[in-house]
């Protein structure tokens, strides 16, 4: 998948299952913050990410992960 | 009551702008369960607020009822007796060809404890 | 029956809740991503009514095992067993109440875990037979 796909795709998964508008999801946006997630509905987000694109995620890698950008990284270079 | 003095209604009234019933409840720091949940911390089980959820919705429906099914139930903070004993139970029924369609929630001024939503269902047996 | 690596007293060494809100008796084992629990209803447990084991019982029931899977992870590892707390249920199906006198068999996997959440599946069987599934969420209190 090239990543511009990639990225379309996340944005699209996480809009829909967050319930928030896609042109509000940008790549220094907070993820957090412009999903509206806690701990719990965090846990879930991973789970979503591993299930959609196949990948494994560690949750203690996330820490690090505070931006979409720094997803749509972390995704493509698990993916690749 | 399934679980007996577990907790008390002092009162119960209709939210006029959603159409829920509010009972208003107190919760029992003496009852047994509290001897282990937990031995160094009393904290009211989750499932015993579901379980306070669901004899409020018995009430609104004037029957006894079981949980089929539950598509979201959420417990963002715990209820302790002796920290949060006074809460407001809220609870909206729909009647379907199912059984009852039910959105509950467990607060008070500052905080939402639990929320659930589901599907009771007349008791079996 | 299957022999357990846990059960009566030493369930305590797995999980913080004591009597009379224990609701696991028997820890049968665990994979990396999946443990086996069970309980045997007894009729003085509090949450039985006309002799049948009633939903909050069995969704504690259910938290318990995932409770004890973690316990035993911590165990292993040389850990602390930590209180956790449900912090949320998902698509919970019941399809009966167990009886008084049978033995529900859990199996838990983990799905996720994300800072002190833990997510896992469960089912619950009684002969074979699934009595309830459902996702659930711990808050692992450490």
């Amino acid at each position: 998948m090239e990543k511009q796909e990639l990225i379309a795709k996340i944005n699209q998964v996480l809009a829909d299952e967050f319930e928030v508008e896609q042109s509000v999801i940008t790549p220094d946006a907070d993820i957090k913050s412009t999903l509206n997630l806690d701990s719990l509905s965090l846990v879930d987000m991973v789970a979503l990410i591993e299930e959609e694109f196949g990948v494994k995620i560690k949750g203690t890698e996330l820490a690090s992960v505070k931006t979409f950008g720094l997803l749509y990284d972390f995704v493509f270079e698990r993916m690749a | 009551m399934l679980l007996k003095d577990y907790y008390t209604i002092t009162s119960q009234s209709t939210d006029s702008e959603s159409g829920a019933t509010l009972f208003r409840i107190r919760l029992n720091g003496g009852h047994e369960i509290y001897k282990g949940h937990f031995p160094e911390k009393a904290v009211s089980p989750g499932v015993c607020n579901l379980q306070i959820m669901k004899e409020c919705a018995e009430r609104i429906v004037g029957k006894e009822l079981t949980i089929k099914t539950m598509a979201q139930c959420k417990m963002p903070a715990m209820i302790t007796p002796d920290g949060t004993p006074e809460l407001t139970v809220s609870v909206k029924t729909e009647e379907t060809a199912d059984g009852w369609q039910t959105v509950a929630s467990i607060f008070n001024e500052s905080t939402t404890y639990i929320t659930f939503k589901g599907l009771l269902i007349p008791e079996q047996q | 029956m299957k022999t357990a690596l846990f059960q009566g007293d030493d369930i305590a060494k797995l999980i913080p809740q004591r009597p009379p809100i224990v609701m696991v008796s028997h820890f049968f084992g665990a994979t990396e991503t999946d443990a086996e629990t069970g309980l045997k209803i007894l009729a003085d447990n509090i949450f039985c009514k006309n002799n049948h084991l009633t939903e909050p019982g069995l969704i504690e029931h259910i938290a318990q095992s995932a409770a004890a899977f973690a316990g035993y992870n911590a165990l292993q590892s040389g850990e602390k067993v930590v209180l956790g707390f449900i912090g949320e249920i998902k698509k919970l199906t019941i399809n009966s109440l167990p009886a008084v006198g049978t033995l529900i068999e859990t199996r838990i996997a983990i799905v996720q875990e994300v800072m002190n959440v833990l997510l896992m599946s469960a089912r619950s069987t009684v002969d074979g037979q699934t009595v309830a599934e459902c996702s659930i969420k711990l808050f692992m209190d450490r």
